[in-house]
């Protein structure tokens, strides 16, 4: 069985088809995200405000499934545009803490760190659920993450 | 002068497009994956009576050649986006952005690794705004 399935009638969906691709090319190909991506127990809603498109992630342990829009009440969704949504996947995630952090000297991890901070004071991007399932998000996001 | 979507006049110009593109040079130049692939669907009612496909040649910054295949050629290249003649049109007069579009299963990635290309999203989107740079006529305006 694969990590990553589609639930009935989200292939119509885009994004979700997006994400099912990155997530299990991501997973496929860095073996040590599946470390991660085992802890992961919960959903996550995605919103792409200005695409007016929406996708939750269920994740049991050993699955994902992914669902078209927003499915009952999940535990953390994150909202944005389209773009600074893309952009959270670029992302640099620092190899031993395991968070998004740039190297030192690195001016397009700079850049993409200063991009994703400058997105979120314009409010372009939001995250529901964070205080209350923080190794959720961090794990979504190394999980997606395609630097690292 | 304006030339015909899709045709090899139009593929002509639109590598000379790309490499007249001073973003892309800079957001493509770590990009070694290999040929891109843009698939029109066909659209009998504007003369595309099947699929046809360009080619992109890019490598580094660079576009090295463009051409204007079948579809089943097309298929041969490591990445290929796909999308109806409409929705290519709304690209190419930028009324879509092509990163909403590939949300909106406007623009569909058929082939390829997704990661890749989300690593690559500013090469690709300047690949795509390099299509606006084209003189374009379109067959259902006259």
């Amino acid at each position: 069985m694969s990590l990553v399935s589609l639930a009935p009638g989200a292939d119509e969906n885009g994004f979700a088809c997006m994400i099912a691709d990155l997530l299990g090319q991501n997973l496929e190909a860095n073996p040590h995200k599946q470390r991660d991506f085992k802890k992961m127990r919960g959903s996550v809603a995605v919103v792409a405000e200005d695409a007016d498109v929406a996708i939750t992630l269920v994740f049991d342990g050993r699955h994902a499934t992914i669902h078209s829009g927003i499915l009952n009440k999940p535990d953390v969704t994150v909202r944005g545009m389209a773009e600074v949504i893309m952009n959270m996947s670029n992302l640099p995630i620092a190899k031993y803490v395991g968070l998004p952090l740039p190297r030192l000297g690195n001016p397009t991890e700079r850049a993409a760190m200063d991009d994703m901070l400058a997105a979120m004071k314009r409010g372009e991007l939001h995250t529901h659920g964070l205080l209350g399932h923080a190794p959720l998000v961090v794990r979504f996001t190394r999980v997606l993450s395609v630097n690292g | 002068m304006a030339f015909d979507f899709p045709s090899a006049a139009w593929t002509d110009a639109y590598k000379d497009a790309i490499n007249a593109n001073a973003n892309y040079k800079v957001a493509g130049k770590d990009w070694t994956h290999g040929a891109v692939a843009m698939v029109v669907k066909a659209e009998p009612s504007v003369g595309i009576a099947e699929d046809l496909g360009m080619i992109l040649d890019v490598h580094a910054g660079e576009c090295r050649g463009c051409r204007l295949v079948g579809a089943s050629e097309a298929q041969d290249a490591p990445f290929v986006v796909q999308a109806s003649y409409a929705q290519w049109k709304a690209v190419i007069k930028r009324e879509i952005d092509p990163t909403k579009a590939l949300m909106q299963g406007k623009l569909k990635l058929v082939k390829g690794h997704m990661p890749t290309m989300v690593k690559y999203v500013q090469s690709s989107k300047e690949l795509v705004e390099s299509t606006s740079r084209v003189p374009t006529r379109f067959p259902d305006e006259g």
